[in-house]
C-alpha cells in the first residue's frame, strides 16, 4: 500500500487480487447475497483506496484501513437503498428468508438472519481475517465482547449446520 | 471459570487464535466436560464450512475488468494531472508575481500622504565681526525641502542685517549685532543703564545708530543719548550719523538734538543736507531754523 500511495498504482492490482474475495464476501453478507450490489461495492471500494491512497498512515493496518472504507461504503449504499426504497414504496414486496435444500445458500440465509452485530463481526474474522483485536478496536468494544458475539452468532449457525448435514 | 470465559476460549479456539495455555485449559476442560469438546467440535465444523461456502461464491470476471479499467483510468489521470499541476505552477508564480505588484502599488498608493509635507526652515548663523574685515550679512538660510511647491516659507520679519559692531568683544556688543531688534535694543538699554558711557560704548552706540537697519533700535540710542547730548563725543557721533540716515523722523530727532545742544560743529554737516536735494522741506527748513538761533 506504500507503493500505491507513491504514486505506484501498478500495485494496486496485487493488493485487489489479495483482497477483493475477501472484501467481496464481506458485501455479499451485508447485502443479503446481492452479487451485482457487491462487485459493485467492491469497485467502489478500491476506487476510494486508489483516490484518497495519501491518507494511508504508514504505521496502520491496511486491513484495517481498507476496512473502515469498506464500512462507509456500505453506509452510502444504505442510504441509497432506504431513499431508493423510499421512491418506490409502492412497489416494495416484503421479503421473506426460507431455508432451501442447497447447503451453501441455506448457510447464506442463516448468516443474513443474524443480528446485525453479530454478523458484522463474524464477517470481519471469518471472512476479512481480522483478528479480534483489530475488530475490537474497530468497533470501539472490548476484545471480550468480540468473542463473545462470535461464539454467539457461531451457536446460531451451529444449529443449522446440524439441520443441514 | 465462567461462562462467558468459556464462551471466549471457544471463539478463540474455532478462529484458530487460540494461545497454547489457553488452549490446554480448554483441553482440560473438555475432559472434564464431554458436553463442551461436542459443542466445540460442532462449532469448529460449522466455522469450516463458512470457508467452503466462501469458495462456492466467486465474484464475476466482470469485476476485474471494471476494476483494471478504472485503475487504467486512474493512471492516466495521473500523468495528465501532474503536467495540469507544472502548467499551473507556472501560471501561478506569474498570477502571484502580478497580484504582489498590484498589492504593493495598492498599498503605497492609498497608505502614502496625499498632499506633501514641505518644511522650511530659516537658520540664522551668528558670526563675531573680524576688527580688519569689512562688513558681512550675517545670515544664512538654508531650506530643509524640495524646492517646489513650497506653501508658505517662513521668512524673518525683517531684512537681515546686523550692525557691525566694533572690534570689542563685550557681551553687550555681541547683543548688538543680535538679529532680533528685541535684543538689540534691550543691549542699548543695558549700556546706557550703566550710568557713565565709556569711549567703547560710545563708539558702539554711535556705530550702531549709523548703521542699525531698525529705526526703532536707532531712536532708543537717540533716547538714551538725549540725555548726553551737551558732551563732545556725543554730538560727534551724531554728527556722523546725522548724514546716513534714510528716515526723515530720525534725522530730524538728531538734527533737534544739536540744536538743543548748540553744537556749532554740527553746522557744516546741516549745510550739506541742507544742500543735498533729496532732504525734506520740512526738514530744511527745521536745519535753517537751527542755524539762525545759533547765529542769534
Amino acid at each position: 500500500m506504500l507503493c500505491v500511495k507513491n504514486d505506484d498504482l501498478d500495485k494496486a492490482a496485487i493488493l485487489y487480487e489479495r483482497y477483493k474475495k475477501k472484501l467481496y464476501h464481506f458485501f455479499l453478507y451485508k447485502n443479503k447475497n446481492d452479487q451485482e450490489l457487491s462487485e459493485d461495492a467492491v469497485q467502489q471500494v478500491f476506487y476510494r483506496m486508489i483516490k484518497y491512497r495519501k491518507s494511508y498512515k504508514d504505521e496502520a493496518s491496511f486491513s484495517v484501513w481498507v476496512y473502515g472504507i469498506a464500512r462507509n461504503v456500505q453506509y452510502q449504499n444504505y442510504k441509497d437503498q432506504v431513499k431508493m426504497n423510499d421512491t418506490h414504496a409502492n412497489y416494495q414486496t416484503t421479503e421473506t428468508y426460507t431455508f432451501v435444500n442447497d447447503e451453501h445458500q441455506a448457510m447464506r440465509q442463516a448468516i443474513a438472519l443474524l443480528p446485525e452485530t453479530y454478523r458484522e463481526v463474524l464477517v470481519m474474522s471469518k471472512f476479512m481475517d481480522l483478528k479480534y483485536e483489530d475488530i475490537a478496536v474497530l468497533n470501539n468494544c472490548s476484545v471480550g465482547v468480540i468473542k463473545t458475539r462470535v461464539f454467539r452468532a457461531m451457536q446460531s449457525l451451529k444449529e443449522v449446520y446440524l439441520k443441514i448435514s | 471459570m465462567k461462562r462467558e470465559e468459556i464462551e471466549q476460549l471457544l471463539a478463540e479456539y474455532v478462529n484458530g487464535e487460540i494461545t497454547p495455555p489457553n488452549r490446554q485449559q480448554l483441553e482440560e476442560l473438555f475432559g472434564e466436560f464431554p458436553e463442551l469438546k461436542k459443542e466445540a467440535d460442532e462449532m469448529l465444523a460449522a466455522w469450516q464450512s463458512l470457508s467452503r461456502l466462501e469458495e462456492n461464491v466467486q465474484p464475476g470476471t466482470a469485476m476485474d475488468d471494471q476494476f483494471y479499467a478504472m485503475l487504467q483510468r486512474a493512471k492516466t489521470d495521473q500523468r495528465q494531472g501532474a503536467r495540469v499541476i507544472s502548467i499551473n505552477k507556472t501560471w501561478l508564480q506569474a498570477a502571484a508575481a502580478v497580484i504582489i505588484c498590484f498589492a504593493a502599488f495598492g498599498i503605497g498608493r492609498f497608505t502614502a500622504s496625499p498632499v506633501p509635507v514641505f518644511k522650511y526652515k530659516t537658520v540664522y548663523v551668528k558670526q563675531p565681526v573680524q576688527p580688519s574685515a569689512p562688513v558681512q550679512q550675517p545670515a544664512a538660510i538654508a531650506a530643509v525641502a524640495p524646492a517646489k511647491a513650497a506653501p508658505v516659507a517662513v521668512q524673518p520679519a525683517e531684512p537681515v542685517t546686523a550692525p557691525a559692531a566694533s572690534a570689542d568683544n563685550s557681551e553687550l556688543a555681541q547683543q548688538l549685532r543680535s538679529v532680533y531688534t528685541s535684543e538689540r535694543i534691550g543691549a542699548v538699554m543695558k549700556i546706557t543703564g550703566k550710568g557713565e558711557l565709556t569711549d567703547t560704548d560710545l563708539q558702539i552706540l554711535s556705530m550702531a545708530l549709523r548703521e542699525d537697519p531698525n529705526s526703532n533700535v536707532r531712536l532708543t540710542i537717540l533716547d538714551a543719548l538725549r540725555p548726553l547730548a551737551s558732551h563732545q563725543n556725543v554730538q560727534a557721533a551724531l554728527i556722523s550719523a546725522m548724514g546716513k540716515q534714510d528716515d526723515p523722523l530720525i534725522q530730524t530727532s538728531i538734527v533737534d538734538m544739536l540744536v538743543d545742544a548748540k553744537s556749532k560743529q554740527a553746522i557744516p554737516q546741516m549745510i550739506v543736507l541742507l544742500d543735498d536735494k533729496n532732504t525734506p522741506p520740512t526738514m530744511q527748513n527745521k536745519i535753517k531754523a537751527g542755524i539762525e538761533s545759533f547765529l542769534n
